[in-house]
């Protein structure tokens, strides 16, 4: 699918063929990245109790509601603007647009052995090459005070099983509250990953609660500068960033604010059909 | 040409007439790597743990490329077309500033304690991008890969410059000491004067030890593409080729894309990075 020209896009940002309005709020701590998948405050998500494949019609209140495009007949969709604001704090905030292309919950945040509930991941239905794809764990419901360390172990993009993250931060303030994403960098050799076989904590948070792991392609980014501001994105003003959306996408935000607080997101997202 | 109007940056980024477009996405984790921050100055990311994965320090004078550990692994443009940088995007917690650039050439192994001229891995390698005549504009950065020792000193380098011209010498910066022994500083060797390029670095010079450590450095020849120059705290920032100036930035086949970055805060542990690369073809 392409857009034949600058006269073919705007005609298209003023008729979309689909404009699909977005608004989620919560809770945020300062210099952390939250996963809009699980809004903390309305509604509070329901934990997945399998590994399941996400996609568009993964929608249901209570559960990581996605954004909820419709498939074209011709799997030709693309994401050629958006409006979005935000309310929170002072201080600036940023979204990434992303796929979310499997998940799973109900690990256990005092646990230290290898866990393997819900696990592994299922096969991956869309950038099945796993290339680009990241390691995205979940905060479904509060865990521990007690700061530690995850890492995972990966099938890699080339399909090479007993990969092994690179310890990261786990638990304690800023990487325990419910909502929280944590992306696990990748062991020295790896451009991406193809599926998730098991979760393990170097030391217990001393609260279970309950988290798991997303595996997403980002997509496209929004700045939003200015508090109470919106954010006016168009790929021609943006970088040229216009991801195509493969069919069934399960879309969401990764959320970054620099202010501790209450917030709100919303705004529409403007489509176009080949 | 590269890309005509705005109506071809349009094709060609919606993928028609063999554009090609390509978006990478990045994440670095800062708590990685753990070091002291000094204002001012400039840190590299190539040691960050994240996805595309970690790269490591050197043990003989290389060209990284593309399939390097620690690039952002773009694929090379095809069909005899040219790759493009059409959008910048970086987010991290606190202001600063991030520079995009390709590492053209890279070794490591020298000592933060020697103070003859060292030779180790050196000369670097021959380049095979921006070589020639085309080195003009390349930089000489020295890299801390593990940390040097706490008494400052002053350090050079001699090179060759972008005539061919050998034995030149950088001007004494300064080395060593806090704010410049820490791992993952980057820092700029001015050329000599009359000098605006460099093909290769034959050799690094500290006029005195720096004591305490003798440390893991190297040198980095760099050709600096694309920067965001003031990324908002908390919203990131674009830096768009499209509509902005300057236009798109050609992409030289195996491109080593690495990243540099300035912070506005002394809090490693927050420098939360992440952000894309917006890729084009054309003729």
């Amino acid at each position: 699918m392409s857009i034949a020209d600058k006269a073919s896009l705007f005609a298209k940002m003023a008729a979309p063929d689909q404009r699909l309005w977005y608004f989620k709020q919560g809770q945020m701590t300062a210099g952390t990245i939250y996963d809009f998948a699980n809004p903390n405050m309305n509604p509070v998500a329901t934990p997945p109790t399998t590994a399941v494949v996400c996609d568009n019609t993964l929608n249901t209140p209570g559960l990581a509601q996605c954004i909820g495009q419709t498939n074209p007949a011709a799997n030709a969709l693309r994401l050629i603007g958006a409006t979005l604001g935000a309310s929170l704090g002072l201080d600036d905030n940023s979204l990434i647009l992303y796929d979310r292309l499997v998940h799973q919950g109900g690990l256990d945040a005092t646990s230290i052995a290898a866990q393997t509930t819900n696990l592994p991941t299922p096969a991956l239905t869309r950038y099945t090459d796993g290339v680009g794809v990241w390691i995205l764990v979940t905060v479904w419901t509060l865990v521990g005070t007690t700061a530690t360390t995850i890492t995972a172990s990966y099938t890699n993009q080339a399909g090479t099983a007993g990969r092994t993250t690179v310890a990261t931060a786990f638990g304690g303030t800023g990487f325990r509250e419910f909502g929280r994403g944590i992306l696990l960098p990748l062991q020295a050799g790896d451009t991406g990953v193809k599926s998730v076989e098991s979760v393990t904590l170097a030391a217990s948070t001393t609260t279970a609660g309950n988290f798991g792991v997303a595996l997403i392609k980002p997509l496209m980014p929004v700045c939003l500068h200015r508090f109470d501001h919106e954010s006016l994105v168009n790929m021609l003003t943006n970088g040229g960033f216009a991801p195509a959306i493969v069919n069934s996408a399960s879309l969401n935000f990764l959320a970054y604010s620099a202010s501790t607080g209450a917030w709100a997101v919303g705004g529409e997202l403007l489509f176009a059909e080949d | 040409m590269p890309i005509s109007s705005l109506s071809d940056a349009v094709l060609k980024l919606t993928g028609g007439s063999n554009g090609n477009p390509e978006a990478i996405w990045w994440f670095k984790d800062p708590t990685s790597v753990a070091y002291t921050v000094t204002l001012g100055r400039m840190y590299s990311l190539w040691t960050y743990a994240g996805n595309p994965c970690v790269g490591t320090a050197p043990t003989a004078s290389a060209v990284p490329t593309n399939a390097t550990d620690g690039s952002m692994r773009q694929t090379n443009a095809s069909g005899g077309r040219t790759k493009y940088l059409t959008g910048l995007y970086a987010m991290m917690k606190v202001q600063g500033a991030l520079i995009l650039y390709d590492r053209l050439v890279h070794q490591a192994g020298l000592s933060g304690t020697t103070t003859g001229a060292q030779t180790t891995n050196l000369p670097t390698s021959a380049l095979t991008r921006y070589s020639g005549a085309a080195s003009v504009g390349n930089q000489i950065w020295l890299e801390i890969y593990s940390p040097v020792g706490t008494t400052a000193t002053t350090v050079s380098a001699t090179y060759t410059n972008e005539s061919g011209t050998g034995s030149k010498t950088t001007p004494l910066v300064t080395f060593g000491g806090t704010g410049e022994l820490e791992q993952t500083r980057m820092i700029h060797l001015p050329l000599a004067t009359g000098d605006t390029g460099v093909r290769s670095v034959e050799s690094v010079t500290l006029s005195a030890s720096t004591v305490s450590a003798a440390g893991n450095f190297g040198v980095t020849i760099v050709r600096p593409l694309a920067l965001i120059a003031n990324i908002s705290s908390g919203a990131g920032a674009v830096t768009d080729y499209i509509t902005g100036k300057p236009g798109p930035v050609p992409i030289a086949d195996n491109a080593c894309l690495a990243l540099m970055y300035d912070p506005a805060s002394t809090t490693q542990a927050s420098f939360f990075l992440t952000g894309a690369l917006q890729f084009v073809e054309s003729a």
